[in-house]
C-alpha cells in the first residue's frame, strides 16, 4: 500500500465520519420537524433559519451540562456503556459501499461483520441498564437483551436470502449483483422482515420497549446525563442511518439509478441515489413512530419468534429452492 | 325519586333503623345505630325491592355540639331501581364504626378517608391508614374545632418519605440469606404516565405484577374544609379546579345540590345551556382521556390531534364563560350570563368537523392490531366486582351495567333529550375505550339538540329572577333602592340557604359525581362532601392489574381516566 493510498484511506474515513456525525445531528432535527408536521405542530424553528442551528445548540447544551452519576453506579461499566454503543454504531459504516468506487473497505464477509458489530452495540444498552444501580434502567436492560436476541435472529435470516441470491457476503458485490433487478422485488418477504427487525434493532417505535418513556421513564439512559446521554442518542441515530444504508445496499439496489446528471457525472448520480434511498428508509422509520402505538414486551417477543422468524425461514427456503431448481 | 320508598326502606330495615323519613329535599334517609349498621347494609343490598348494590360514598358529619358527636353518612344507590338512600349512623367521638369493606369493597378507601379527615376509626378495617394526608399529620381537619393555625401541620423531624419503600412487600428488604425474588418499583409521584401526582408501589416478579399499592393525596387541597369557610357562591370557584378537565361538570353538580336545598326551579333556557355545556365538557374531558391514554400506549400523534380538537371547545368556553378552564359559569339558580349570539355559529363550525375527527381517531386506533393487542383483555373486571368497588360512568358501562344518571335520574331537563347510552360487555380497556368514543358521538347529538331548544326559549332568562339568590342586573342598581340593597347583600353576604341537606349528582364524564351539602341555615355550608368518581374508580386499580405486566399498568391507568385533582380534592 502506497503512501497516497494510506492518505486517501484516512481522508475517506475522516470524510465519512464527519458526514455521518453531521447527518446524525441533522437527523434529530429532521425527525423533530417531520414528527411535528405529522402532529400538526411547528417543531423547533427558532434557532437559526428554519431551526437549522438547533442540533448545534443542542450539542453545545449537552456538552456543558453537569454530569450526574448515581451513587450506586458501577463506575467503570457505567462509563464504558455509552462508548460501546457509539463505537459499534460508527464501526458499521466502514464496510458499507456508498458508491461503486467510494467506500472505506470491501470486506469479503461484510454482512457477518455488520451483524456481529451491531450485536456488540446491544451490550452498551444492557451494561448501561445494569450499571446504573437503578430499577428502571435495570428492567430496560433486561428488555433490551431479550429483544435484541430475538430480532437479531430474524434480521440475520432475512439477509441470508440476499446472500443466496448474490452468492457472496461482500456488500460491494451484492450491490453489483443488483444491476438488473433490485433484490427487494424477488426478496419482498425478506425485505419486510428486514425492515421490521431493523426498527426493533434500533429500539424505535413501535418497538421502543427498552426506553418507552411512559413506562420506564427513559429506560436504560434514565440515569445518564450530559455528554454520556448524548452518546446514547448519537448511537441511536447512527444506528438508524446504518439500517437505512443497509436496507439500501441489500434490497434497494445501492447506488444504482438513472445517470441523471449526465454521463460524465455518474459518480455523483450514484451518490444521489444512494442518499435518496437511505433517506426514504429513514423517513419510513419516522413515519412509523408518528403513527403506531407501542407493542407490549411479551407481544413483541411473540411477534419476533412466532411471526418474523418463521417468515424469514420461509424466505430462505423459497429462495434456496428457486436457486437450486432453476439454475 | 319514586314515592313509597320510605315504606319499603322501613320494611327492609325492619327494627334495624331508628327512623326512616323523606327529608325536605325529597331524599330518603334512615337513621341506624352503629351496632345495626352491617345488618342494615346487608338487608338493603339483599332486599329485592331496595337492591342497594352500589355504595356511592362513605363520609361523616361533625354534629357538634350534639352528643353523640358524629354522624357516619352512607349514600347508596340501586342500579336496578334507580333510587338513592342515605344512612345516618350516629357515633360518639372515639367510638368506632363497623367497617363495610367486605360487603362493599369500595368502602375501603372511603372509610380510610373518613378516618383521615374526621378521626372516626373503623372496626376490622384491613388497612386503616391515612389516605389523603401524610402519616404524620396532626389532627383531623374536618372536625369543627380543628385549627390549622395552632400547630405545624406535620410533626417536623420525622421522615416524610418513610412510605417510599413499601413495608410488607417481599422484595423490599433483601437482607438475610434468601435473595429477594421480587423488586418493588416506585411509579410516581413524578412519572409520565400517572396522569398527575400519584404514586404506585408495584411489586414485580420480572415484569409481572405481584402486588400494587396506590398512594394518593399529593394533590390534596382541602376543598371540603375550605367550602365551610366560603359562602355558597364562592365555593363554585373551588370546584371548577377540582376535576380541572371538566370544570363545568363540577359546578353543575354542586349547583344542583344547592338548588335542591333552596327548592329552586331553574329557567328552561339555563337548563338547556347547562346541558349543552356539560356535554361539551364531557367531550373535552374524553378528548384529554383519549389523547393521554393513546400517548401512554405509544400513539403519540393522537395526543396532539385530541388537544387541537379540545382547543376549539375551550374557545367556546371562553366565549360563553370568559375563561378557558376555570369558568365559574354555572351559578346557583342558572348560569352567569346569557349565551352570546355568536355561540351557535361556533358550535356549528366545530360539530361539522368533529365527526371526521372521531373517525380519524377510530382509523388510527380502533382496528389497529397493536392497539387491540394492548387493550383487549387488559384490566378486565366482572360486573359484580366493579359494582362492589363503586365503579361508575364509562367503567361501569364497559362491564355491561346499563346505568346512566342522565337517563335514569334525569336532571336539568335531560329527559327531553334523545341519546343512546353505549354499553359494552367485556369490561377491559378496549371496552372502556369503545364506550367513551361512542359517548363523544352521543354528546355531540345532545349539544345540537340543546342548541335547538335554547333557540326556542326567551333570551335573557338565564338565571332565576329572585335577587336574594341571583345578582341584580347592572341597570337595575341605578333605578331602585331595593335593588341596590339586594346588590349589596348579594355581594357582601351571599345567599342564605335554609337548613337541611341534599345530594346533587350528575353523570360526569368520569362517572357519578355527587355533592352532599348540609346547610345550618346560614351563608356558609356546614358540610360539603364531594363524591368524585375517580376516587372510587381508582380504588379498584390494584384488583384490576393483578397478574398483568408493567405495560398494562400504564394502559389501565389511562383507561380509568383519573384526574388527581378530583381524587385528592
Amino acid at each position: 500500500m502506497s503512501v497516497i493510498e494510506v492518505v486517501w484511506m484516512v481522508a475517506k474515513i475522516l470524510i465519512v465520519f464527519a458526514v455521518l456525525l453531521l447527518a446524525m445531528a441533522y437527523l434529530t432535527l429532521v425527525e423533530r420537524r417531520f414528527v411535528a408536521w405529522f402532529q400538526w405542530r411547528v417543531g423547533p424553528n427558532r434557532v437559526g433559519p428554519l431551526g437549522l442551528i438547533q442540533p448545534i445548540a443542542d450539542g453545545v447544551k449537552l456538552l456543558f451540562k453537569q454530569e450526574l452519576i448515581p451513587a450506586k453506579a458501577d463506575k467503570f461499566v457505567y462509563f464504558l456503556a455509552p462508548a460501546i454503543t457509539l463505537i459499534a454504531a460508527f464501526a458499521i459504516i466502514s464496510v458499507i459501499p456508498i458508491t461503486e468506487h467510494f467506500y472505506i473497505a470491501d470486506v469479503n464477509v461484510a454482512i457477518l461483520l455488520v451483524l456481529a458489530i451491531s450485536s456488540l452495540g446491544t451490550y452498551g444498552i444492557i451494561l448501561a441498564g445494569w450499571s446504573s444501580g437503578s430499577k428502571y434502567p435495570l428492567v430496560s436492560g433486561l428488555r433490551a437483551c431479550a429483544q435484541m436476541i430475538s430480532y437479531e435472529l430474524a434480521l440475520g435470516f432475512a439477509v441470508i436470502g440476499v446472500v443466496l441470491m448474490a452468492g457472496t457476503f461482500s456488500l460491494h458485490e451484492i450491490v453489483l449483483g443488483q444491476e438488473r433487478i433490485w433484490y427487494f422485488i424477488p426478496q419482498i418477504l425478506g425485505f419486510v422482515v428486514f425492515l421490521i427487525a431493523g426498527v426493533a434493532e434500533t429500539n424505535r417505535a413501535p418497538f421502543d420497549m427498552p426506553e418507552c418513556e411512559n413506562e420506564l421513564v427513559a429506560g436504560y439512559h434514565t440515569e445518564y446525563s450530559a455528554m454520556k446521554f448524548a452518546m446514547f442518542y448519537l448511537g441511536e441515530y447512527v444506528a438508524i442511518i446504518n439500517v437505512g444504508m443497509l436496507a439500501t445496499v441489500l434490497f434497494l439496489g445501492g447506488w444504482h439509478g438513472p445517470a441523471i446528471f449526465g454521463a460524465g457525472l455518474v459518480g455523483l448520480a450514484n451518490l444521489f441515489w444512494f442518499l435518496l434511498k437511505t433517506c426514504a428508509v429513514i423517513f419510513f422509520f419516522i413515519w412509523l413512530r408518528a403513527t403506531l402505538p407501542r407493542f407490549r414486551y411479551d407481544q413483541l417477543m411473540r411477534f419476533g419468534w412466532m411471526v418474523l422468524l418463521p417468515l424469514a425461514l420461509l424466505n430462505i427456503i423459497i429462495t434456496a429452492g428457486i436457486k437450486a431448481f432453476i439454475q | 325519586m319514586s314515592t313509597g320508598v320510605e315504606e319499603r326502606l322501613q320494611a327492609a330495615l325492619g327494627g334495624l333503623a331508628e327512623s326512616a323519613y323523606q327529608d325536605a329535599a325529597g331524599e330518603s334517609v334512615a337513621v341506624v345505630p352503629p351496632e345495626n349498621l352491617r345488618e342494615a347494609v346487608k338487608a338493603l343490598k339483599d332486599s329485592p325491592e331496595i337492591g342497594c348494590d352500589y355504595l356511592s360514598f362513605v363520609s361523616a358529619q361533625d354534629m357538634t355540639p350534639r352528643v353523640p358527636r358524629f354522624d357516619g353518612i352512607y349514600q347508596f344507590y340501586s342500579t336496578r331501581h334507580h333510587h338513592w338512600f342515605r344512612l345516618r349512623v350516629p357515633v360518639d367521638d372515639g367510638k368506632a364504626l363497623p367497617s363495610l369493606h367486605d360487603i362493599h369493597k369500595g368502602a375501603d378507601w372511603h372509610e380510610r378517608e373518613t378516618y383521615d379527615l374526621f378521626g372516626i376509626p373503623y372496626d376490622r378495617h384491613p388497612d386503616l391508614r391515612r389516605i389523603l394526608l401524610t402519616d404524620n399529620w396532626h389532627g383531623h381537619p374536618l372536625r369543627k374545632e380543628y385549627d390549622y393555625k395552632l400547630e405545624p401541620a406535620w410533626a417536623l423531624g420525622t421522615n416524610v418519605l418513610q412510605n417510599v419503600a413499601e413495608e410488607g412487600m417481599a422484595g423490599h428488604e433483601a437482607g438475610g440469606d434468601e435473595p429477594a425474588k421480587t423488586i418493588v418499583l416506585n411509579l410516581g409521584p413524578q412519572h409520565p404516565a400517572t396522569h398527575g401526582v400519584m404514586r404506585l408501589a408495584v411489586e414485580l416478579d420480572g415484569e409481572n405484577i405481584v402486588g400494587c399499592v396506590p398512594h394518593i393525596g399529593y394533590l390534596h387541597t382541602g376543598i371540603e374544609k375550605l367550602s365551610e369557610h366560603r359562602n355558597w357562591t364562592q365555593n363554585i370557584t373551588h370546584y371548577a379546579r377540582m376535576d380541572y378537565l371538566s370544570p363545568m361538570n363540577n359546578e353543575l353538580a354542586y349547583c344542583l345540590a344547592v338548588e335542591k336545598l333552596l327548592g329552586l326551579e331553574v329557567p328552561k333556557r339555563a337548563q338547556y345551556i347547562r346541558v349543552m355545556m356539560s356535554e361539551l365538557t364531557r367531550i373535552i374531558s374524553h378528548l384529554v382521556w383519549l389523547g393521554t391514554h393513546a400517548m401512554d400506549v405509544g400513539a403519540l400523534s393522537v395526543f396532539l390531534y385530541c388537544f387541537a380538537e379540545r382547543e376549539k371547545i375551550l374557545e367556546m368556553y371562553e366565549a360563553i364563560g370568559g375563561q378557558r378552564m376555570m369558568t365559574s359559569y354555572i351559578r346557583i339558580g342558572g348560569v352567569r350570563d346569557d349565551m352570546p349570539e355568536s355561540f351557535p355559529a361556533m358550535v356549528e363550525a366545530w360539530e361539522k368537523d368533529f365527526d371526521a375527527q372521531l373517525s380519524m381517531y377510530h382509523g388510527l386506533l380502533t382496528k389497529n392490531p397493536i392497539w387491540r393487542q394492548r387493550t383487549m383483555g387488559i384490566a378486565a373486571m366482572g360486573s359484580e366486582t366493579s359494582l362492589s368497588y363503586g365503579l361508575s360512568g364509562p367503567l361501569a358501562r364497559a362491564v355491561g351495567i346499563d346505568w346512566d344518571l342522565r337517563r335514569d335520574n334525569p336532571y336539568s331537563s335531560f329527559e327531553e333529550f334523545e341519546f343512546d347510552i353505549p354499553v359494552e360487555q367485556a369490561g377491559d380497556v378496549y371496552a372502556r375505550y369503545l364506550v367513551r368514543m361512542e359517548e363523544m358521538h352521543q354528546s355531540r347529538r345532545i349539544v345540537l339538540q340543546a342548541l335547538e331548544k335554547i333557540a326556542g326559549t326567551e333570551p335573557g332568562t338565564y338565571i332565576v329572577e329572585d335577587y336574594k339568590l341571583a345578582p341584580v342586573p347592572r341597570d337595575g342598581i341605578n333605578e331602585s333602592i331595593e335593588e341596590l340593597i339586594h346588590h349589596f347583600k348579594y355581594w357582601t353576604d351571599g345567599i342564605w340557604v335554609p337548613r337541611g341537606e341534599a345530594y346533587g349528582f350528575i353523570e360526569a364524564s368520569k362517572g357519578e359525581l355527587g355533592y352532599f351539602v348540609v346547610s345550618d341555615g346560614t351563608a356558609h355550608p356546614q358540610r360539603v362532601k364531594i363524591r368524585g368518581p375517580s376516587f372510587s374508580n381508582l380504588s379498584a386499580f390494584p384488583e384490576m392489574i393483578k397478574g398483568h405486566l408493567i405495560a398494562d399498568v400504564i394502559a389501565a391507568i389511562g383507561s380509568i381516566d383519573i384526574v388527581l385533582g378530583e381524587v385528592d380534592r
